[in-house]
């Protein structure tokens, strides 16, 4: 019987509280930009007082539009109910199935968009149209990344999945994180892919299907959002720290019932205040661009199912600069996405950090060549994390133009070009690895990688600039070979890699800047008509 | 059976609907001729052959035969089936047929093609392992393209056959999985989790064959009322007939992997079975490649199905209406064109909640017709009445709480807020509006043709301009793949065409060398 009372109390929890996280958010974003804001609970008064206002009803309507709200508002209960947001393996914990809680979050979509049809104004049939976008697209992302906690904990309800401690076990599954945190910000029409709130046609997704709501069916959408985005809150907050879920065994406690409260409520806040801050500091995205946002958080969320699958078939415990090495590869991925020349330079230094971080983790599983590598970290980060970029980006500030490294590709095909790039890399390396001349296969994989990404980079972009870039990538990969190849090299040598490195950064962009100054475009393309 | 579907297809006796029937006709006539060749290689010549025997002739005949036998039996049920490179005449002949017609064509003669693959390409041994990735990657080709089609059509019966192709897309990815496990060498608990992925395939097959026919009866319905087949022109629907609306919502929701509905379970168990054999450490590095991409697609087409379901569906019973011939007052429910729509969709409902029980007992039952013992099931405890007792549950409560919180209900009735100018039905979203995301973020898949073209009114004032809009979907596989194989036998026709000279005496010479090459080759 405790076992329903849970379930029930971790509802009638996410019920109460839902309508202060919306108020939350509100009040903090206020204060982030300098207002006063109004008071977190301004929502509960606001959805009291709808439900007792009159309700207008547009006449071209029919029954749908008002089955609507009731689904709407049955799917969240459904979400708040299912999964183990407060209290973890309570009497509706085997229907967790991530596939049903996937299912679920969809009904809900399709109902908004019914409802956003069903009085006949283009304002609602484009919100339908985008909310349906964003909805089906970010079904593969929600089964990947739950896919991939299935396989971590051999689970398959929500429930079971956070059992253990899953991040401190398996640090890839940040990946996985990453991905889950962007599919929260999609399904719950937050920054980057809805703004929450304008009525703007050109930013509406949410607002946009429930304009012809009012009254006590406005109030109904209103609150399932807020639970949703609650149930949200909280099953984010429990996969980062599962510890913090109250398991229900045999009997429970009031100390228990109390404690889960109170982590509730702590999980609430903190993630109330960290979206305010992340929709205070990036911008909402154009939608045609959407499909960016879906491809990074899918490519996110596949990285960390397939660095789970090496970790599981390697049978290796935490490899920290195997994680590294990672790193090193996404943040290059994300540079190849990206068109302005500061960002990518960005995504560059990123990831000789990362370069840096294998270093200093490799030190610890070679320690009799501490000393080197430890050097070899330093001079990386110092050189390429903050000298080539700044060469780089001076030397072509004095243009006093923003650089646009067009590319032959969109940035979501690029990003499954690199996937194809990295498949195929894998697949090169597996032939080589058999000869087992080498103990760390994933940072050889890594070196590769890397290589064959900054010549695909070269090949992709049309700006000399990003050939640059493209040279610094590839040179990047072959530190990372030495790194693993030759055990230790002269320091003096490796010194004067660094310093041709430097050198070529200097001349490469001078060189650039020269191009420009003649001929007055940097675009390979145009400069290819030069021949004649 | 393709003679006399032939004669169904070109019962509206259009010529569109004749160019359908014969495309039909010459698909399923290769469909059946390459079936029995097939047929013919197992057998070894000859006509009296029993089924049964497959098995054992495929273990000593030669394996280029075997191959080529294979091969053979994939052209012909996947023509059937509408498997996507050979599946051009589906998306022409089903919506062609009246919608009864197309409704049994798609929920039900689609299933025997599922039917004779399982029967025959099941039981030849010794297939090498590319032939069953060979199965998977048209099938999942086969699914993607369905719905991305489906996305993209304007006509009503046509995204319907489309999602036709979709589904057997999974079926047959299902089918190919399971081949797969079943050649693959070693490692017998693997090849048993087979089974349990052909009661998956069988199962959607079913849930397909109710789902599908209740939307082609709708369709039937739809079209009876608006007298057209394009999206475009329908539209307020549901308010002039509610309870075929319900009927209609439920037929759509029930054709969507959500939980209630059977069609949920033959995709769950599969997504399941995907990531239990990723957890398991059988497989290799390659292997695992194959599972990565079926578990990505299988999400994806799922998405974009739910996407291309509640487009018909809004778009053509939601809004304004856009057809001349609806009036503006409900109308009385034809309860004779209503019930078998809900008698559909009750049995799929039926299906679903008893869909555990149901998949345990089948893959029991193909557990005994294939001598295998200890299948492994899916280990997930969740059971479908619980859902579906748990989401009823909800909904109501959810519903009552409303009901007895507020009593009186305040309602005005009022015109859809216009910004001060009256809307009509011709601002809309459209379909091809609604989709217009999905085609611009797969542009590179779908080949469509938009051109917006600008003249200027006054040719002095290049201000003031008239413009003209125009989107063409074409089909890729028309123009890249059928085409150029139409060209090339319109040029050997015309090569051969030297020795049709008239005279009767040639012929009877070709008659008699015929002859004795045959005798010469059989003697």
């Amino acid at each position: 019987m405790s076992l329903t009372i849970a379930t029930l109390l971790q509802g009638l929890f996410v019920l109460l509280i839902a309508p202060f996280l919306t108020g939350l958010v509100r009040f903090c974003k206020a204060r982030f930009q300098g207002r006063n804001g109004a008071s977190p609970f301004l929502p509960y008064f606001t959805i009291a007082t709808l439900f007792r206002k009159e309700m207008v009803i547009s006449n071209a309507t029919s029954w749908i539009f008002r089955a609507v709200p009731f689904v709407v508002l049955s799917s969240s209960v459904i979400l708040a109910l299912l999964l183990p947001l407060v209290f973890k393996g309570a009497s509706l914990a085997s229907m967790s199935d991530f596939l049903v809680i996937s299912g679920t979050l969809i009904v809900g979509s399709i109902f908004l968009v019914l409802g956003g049809i069903d009085p006949g104004s283009a304002f609602g049939g484009m919100g339908s149209s985008r909310e349906m976008t964003v909805a089906s697209l970010i079904e593969p992302i929600i089964i990947m990344v739950f896919a991939t906690l299935a396989v971590v904990t051999g689970s398959f309800t929500v429930d079971g999945m956070l059992g253990q401690n899953l991040i401190l076990a398996h640090p890839y599954l940040i990946f996985s994180i990453i991905a889950l945190c962007m599919i929260a910000l999609a399904e719950n029409a937050r920054y980057p892919v809805d703004n929450p709130a304008t009525h703007l046609e050109l930013t509406m997704v949410h607002e946009a299907m429930i304009l012809e709501y009012s009254g006590p069916y406005l109030a109904m959408l209103e609150y399932a959002s807020s639970i949703k985005l609650t149930a949200f809150a909280l099953l984010v907050a429990n996969v980062i720290f599962p510890s913090s879920l109250i398991a229900v065994g045999g009997g429970m406690t009031f100390l228990a019932i109390i404690f889960a409260v109170l982590f509730g409520m702590i999980k609430v806040v903190i993630f109330g205040i960290v979206l305010a801050l992340i929709e205070s500091t990036i911008v909402k995205m154009r939608f045609y661009r959407m499909q960016e946002f879906f491809s990074l958080a899918f490519l996110s969320a596949l990285s960390g199912m397939v660095l789970t699958l090496f970790a599981r078939y390697g049978n290796m415990s935490v490899q920290y600069h195997a994680f590294f090495a990672a790193l090193a590869i996404l943040f290059v991925v994300l540079l190849f996405g990206r068109a302005r020349l500061r960002a990518i330079l960005r995504y560059y230094a990123l990831s000789s950090l990362s370069i840096g971080g294998i270093a200093v983790a490799l030190s610890f599983v070679r320690p009799d060549e501490k000393v080197h590598l430890w050097v070899f970290a330093i001079v990386t980060i110092l050189i390429k994390v903050f000298v080539v970029p700044f060469i780089v980006i001076y030397l072509q500030r004095k243009q006093k133009k923003i650089v646009s490294l067009a590319s032959f590709l969109k940035p979501a095909s690029s990003y499954f070009l690199v996937v194809i790039i990295l498949a195929a890399a894998f697949f090169a390396v597996q032939r080589i690895s058999s000869l087992e001349i080498i103990g760390y296969s994933s940072l050889l994989y890594a070196s590769v990688a890397l290589i064959s990404l900054g010549l695909a980079m070269m090949v992709v972009h049309r700006n000399v600039f990003s050939q640059i870039v493209g040279i610094l990538v590839i040179e990047n990969g072959i530190s990372v070979f030495v790194l693993v190849t030759v055990e230790s090299l002269p320091l003096l040598i490796e010194m004067g890699v660094f310093l041709i490195t430097l050198s070529s950064a200097f001349i490469f962009s001078k060189l650039s800047n020269r191009i420009r100054d003649f001929y007055g475009s940097t675009d390979t393309e145009k400069l290819r008509n030069l021949i004649e | 059976m393709s003679i006399t579907s032939f004669f169904l297809v070109m019962a509206d006796r259009t010529q569109e609907s004749l160019k359908a029937a014969f495309l039909y006709f010459i698909m399923t006539h290769l469909g059946a001729s390459a079936i029995m060749g097939g047929f013919l290689i197992l057998s070894q010549g000859s006509l009296l052959f029993d089924l049964n025997n497959i098995g054992v002739v495929s273990q000593s005949i030669s394996p280029a035969l075997l191959i080529t036998a294979f091969i053979l039996f994939l052209f012909g049920f996947g023509s059937k089936a509408g498997l996507v490179p050979f599946h051009v005449w589906l998306p022409e002949a089903h919506p062609q047929a009246p919608s009864n017609i197309s409704a049994m064509m798609s929920g039900l003669m689609l299933k025997v093609a599922v039917y004779g693959f399982i029967m025959v390409v099941f039981n030849l041994s010794n297939l090498p392992i590319w032939a069953s990735i060979l199965v998977i990657f048209l099938g999942l080709l086969s699914g993607l393209v369905g719905v991305l089609y489906a996305l993209i059509e304007k006509d009503i019966k046509r995204i319907f056959a489309y999602s036709s192709i979709e589904n057997m897309g999974i079926i047959f990815t299902m089918l190919g999985f399971a081949l797969y496990l079943m050649s693959r060498k070693g490692q017998g608990e693997v090849s048993l989790v087979a089974v349990g992925v052909v009661a998956f395939a069988i199962f959607h097959a079913v849930s397909h064959m109710f789902f599908k026919t209740a939307l082609f009866l709708s369709s039937g319905v739809i079209i009876s009322r608006v007298h057209t087949k394009s999206l475009e022109m329908m539209g307020g629907l549901a308010k002039l007939m509610p309870v075929f609306a319900a009927a209609f919502l439920f037929a759509i929701l029930g054709s969507l992997p959500i939980a209630p509905a059977a069609t949920f379970y033959g995709e769950w168990g599969f997504i399941q079975t995907i990531v239990g054999l990723l957890s398991s450490s059988f497989f290799d590095v390659n292997e695992i490649l194959i599972l990565l991409i079926m578990l990505t697609l299988f999400a994806l087409i799922g998405g974009l199905a739910v996407f291309a379901m509640v487009r018909v569906f809004g778009i053509s019973m939601l809004g304004l209406p856009r057809s001349k011939h609806l009036g503006d007052e409900p109308e009385k429910n034809d309860m004779l064109l209503i019930a078998p729509i809900f008698g559909l969709i009750a049995l799929l409902l039926t299906l679903g909640i008893v869909a555990r029980p149901i998949l345990d007992w089948l893959m029991r039952y193909l557990e005994l017709q294939k001598d295998l013992v200890g299948v492994v099931t899916i280990n997930s405890s969740l059971s479908s009445l619980q859902v579906a007792v748990i989401f009823i549950l909800i909904f109501l409560s959810v519903y009552l709480f409303k009901r007895v919180l507020l009593k009186k209900n305040i309602e005005r009735e009022y015109h859809t807020w216009d910004c001060g100018q009256p809307i009509n039905s011709t601002m809309e979203y459209t379909g091809t509006a609604f989709s217009a995301p999905i085609r611009f973020f797969f542009l590179r898949f779908l080949g469509s043709n938009k051109m917006v073209t600008s003249t200027p009114i006054i040719p002095t004032n290049s201000w003031i301009k008239k413009y003209t809009f125009s989107l063409v979907i074409t089909s890729v596989w028309k123009e890249k793949l059928y085409q150029p194989i139409a060209r090339v036998i319109i040029l050997i026709a015309d090569r051969i065409k030297i020795i049709q000279s008239g005279r009767v005496q040639y012929y009877l010479a070709f008659l008699l060398l015929t002859l004795i090459v045959t005798l010469i080759i059989t003697l």
